[in-house]
């Protein structure tokens, strides 16, 4: 591992796999792998690890949860209409009392 | 306000929620999913997602239309995470950079042997979906995230650094850490399964039975509960 690219591929290949690197940087280490087993072998396990999590993380909202969501951003329409400033908002499970001010929400939410 | 202007804004309310149930209604899976890594129990994520919506919707005038909805969407969802949720539960948050010792982190690449490599990538590949999120749970909060921000969502460093608030140098250390630890813990999982590359490539191949190939993903699976 002295000047054989292989440290230097190694360090890159996390941001390789991510599509992180500028395009010359990119097709050195495309290069590199193509020719050394132990480089290759390095990314094949980080390919294997991203499609395991994507496989293991690729889950359904329930429909409860949808309809939900549906009703509730209804209710928030009919709210607005009225003039009613949102009071529906502070009926739902959780959520908290300082956001049944629509306008106070909005500005919160966008300073995240 | 006349009748004609409530009117005109009842109608405008009602085509922006439209609009937003259009566009960010398709998320709900993912966000579910992402709620899911975060609260790591059903019901506080369905609360989490609940929410999310209920705050992006009140501010979605805000949304600059042409611009990324999805990563606006995880933005509101990883603020009230931590805002409301992080608080609550019981483990205290403690930044994870600072505490983790090199003990936790595993072996380093560049030790890894080729042979051993072949074996990881055909374990990792055969664990069933349970196995991984196991371990996903057990890795810090925010080296999970990380990971399931670029690993699943496909967001770039910088959209991560955005959503978690933190420099990208940070993000591409919790992400090089988070996916150490979980390919170590993957690893470890298959191993105690009695995991044994398919083919006798390898060094584990000789203590198991012939055909360990074929019952590997019985093994694993099996003893995941």
């Amino acid at each position: 591992m002295s000047d054989c690219g292989c440290e230097k591929t190694k360090a890159e290949l996390e941001e390789f796999l991510h599509n992180e690197l500028v395009r010359e940087n990119a097709t050195e280490v495309q290069e590199h792998i193509a020719n050394c087993t132990d480089c290759s072998g390095e990314h094949r396990v980080g390919i294997v690890l991203t499609e395991a999590v994507r496989r293991a993380c690729n889950e359904s909202a329930p429909d409860d949860l949808r309809q939900q969501v549906l009703s509730t951003l209804r209710r928030e329409r009919i709210a607005h209409a009225e003039g009613v400033a949102a009071t529906s908002m502070a009926t739902i499970s959780g959520v908290r009392s300082d956001m049944a001010n629509s306008s106070g929400t909005s500005a919160a939410a966008t300073g995240v | 306000m006349s009748d004609a202007a409530a009117v005109r804004e009842s109608a405008e309310a009602a085509g922006l929620r439209q609009l937003f149930e259009d566009q960010a209604l398709p998320f709900i899976d993912q966000l579910y999913a992402a709620g899911l890594r975060m609260t790591r129990n059903p019901s506080d994520a369905q609360d989490l997602v609940q929410e999310t919506y209920v705050k992006a919707f009140a501010a979605f005038r805000q949304f600059q239309q042409g611009t990324n909805l999805k990563a606006w969407m995880y933005r509101i969802l990883t603020n009230t995470f931590i805002n409301n949720y992080r608080k609550k539960q019981r483990e205290p948050y403690q930044d994870p950079i600072d505490d983790l010792g090199d003990w936790q982190l595993g072996g380093a690449e560049s030790t890894t042997s080729t042979s051993r490599r072949s074996a990881e990538a055909e374990a990792i590949d055969h664990l069933p979906d349970s196995s991984v999120k196991n371990a996903l749970q057990k890795i810090p909060e925010d080296f999970r995230l990380a990971v399931y921000f670029a690993d699943v969502e496909g967001f770039s460093y910088q959209q991560i650094a955005d959503i978690m608030k933190t420099p990208v140098g940070t993000v591409m250390s919790r992400l090089h850490r988070g996916r150490r630890m979980l390919r170590e813990t993957l690893w470890e999982y298959a191993r105690d399964r009695g995991f044994t590359a398919g083919a006798a490539k390898n060094s584990f191949a000789e203590a198991k039975t012939p055909d360990a190939g074929s019952t590997t993903e019985n093994t694993i699976s099996g003893s995941d509960r």
